[in-house]
């Protein structure tokens, strides 16, 4: 999901380069605002999105059971 | 059984108990986390924006900047023969600007730029008509207006006139859209 964000920003971002050449500037205000929406999902998918399976975030539960799986193998 | 201990063609499955002292966990090193990955997503994403944001301010602070332009003489243009061209540069020393002079005698200027990607057009006087080398687009020479290529739109036109005999740049317009407010 957040690649395809990125990949819908870059869009934008030739978009905008365009009108920005062709002198088109009532469509710029539009696109910057369509790449702050972007940035805005994509802030909150990070921020708020987790796992189902997850308790913690994901870092630190990888960590701790790599951890633990090696006490135990010792 | 001690275990074998790793060396440099081995750093990814360092295993020896001396390493464990060591404050960097080799496998976790070498490991992308979900985590890590969505940050450097969500730095690009931030990263695209600000290139967007930016290049939009840009356009209209150039397009304000550009709105009034002064007279300048083209020098060398009255002793120009029918059907040749003369470059020059308009409104500043960075604009490059063609002006050609048709058969019939009539003057005609434009950016030198083609509008697909800024390749400097040249006056073709077997076809009468400006074209771009690099991927083979064509303008009209009396109006500036795409004949054939991939260029999405027309030349911007440089108005001219004609001054006690000399000629004159005394405005550049764009063709592309509309202007900034």
């Amino acid at each position: 999901m957040l690649v395809m964000i990125n990949i819908a920003q870059l869009w934008i971002l030739a978009a905008t380069v365009d009108a920005a050449l062709a002198r088109n500037y009532s469509v710029l205000m539009p696109l910057v605002i369509a790449s702050g929406v972007c940035l805005i999902i994509t802030v909150s998918i990070i921020r708020w999105w987790r796992p189902v399976s997850r308790r913690k975030t994901s870092t630190g539960y990888i960590r701790t059971q790599s951890r633990s799986n090696e006490t135990e193998n010792h | 059984m001690s275990k074998k201990l790793s060396d440099e063609d081995d750093v990814r499955t360092a295993t020896a108990p001396f390493q464990a002292e060591f404050p960097y966990e080799r496998a976790e090193e070498a490991q992308v986390t979900r985590r890590e990955f969505c940050n450097f997503l969500g730095l690009t994403s931030a990263a695209l924006f600000v290139a967007t944001g930016g290049f939009a301010v840009k356009a209209v602070i150039d397009a304000r900047e550009t709105e009034s332009f002064s007279a300048a003489q083209i020098t060398g243009a009255e002793a120009l023969a029918p059907n040749t061209s003369l470059n020059f540069n308009y409104p500043t020393e960075r604009d490059s600007a063609i002006l050609i002079k048709t058969a019939n005698g009539e003057y005609h200027a434009y950016g030198q730029k083609c509008t697909h990607l800024a390749c400097p057009v040249y006056y073709s006087q077997d076809h009468q008509r400006l074209e771009c080398p690099c991927h083979e687009g064509a303008f009209d020479v009396a109006t500036g207006n795409v004949l054939y290529g991939p260029p999405p739109r027309a030349l911007d036109t440089i108005e001219v006139e004609i001054r006690d005999g000399q000629v004159w740049a005394t405005g550049r317009k764009p063709t592309g859209g509309e202007h900034a407010s």
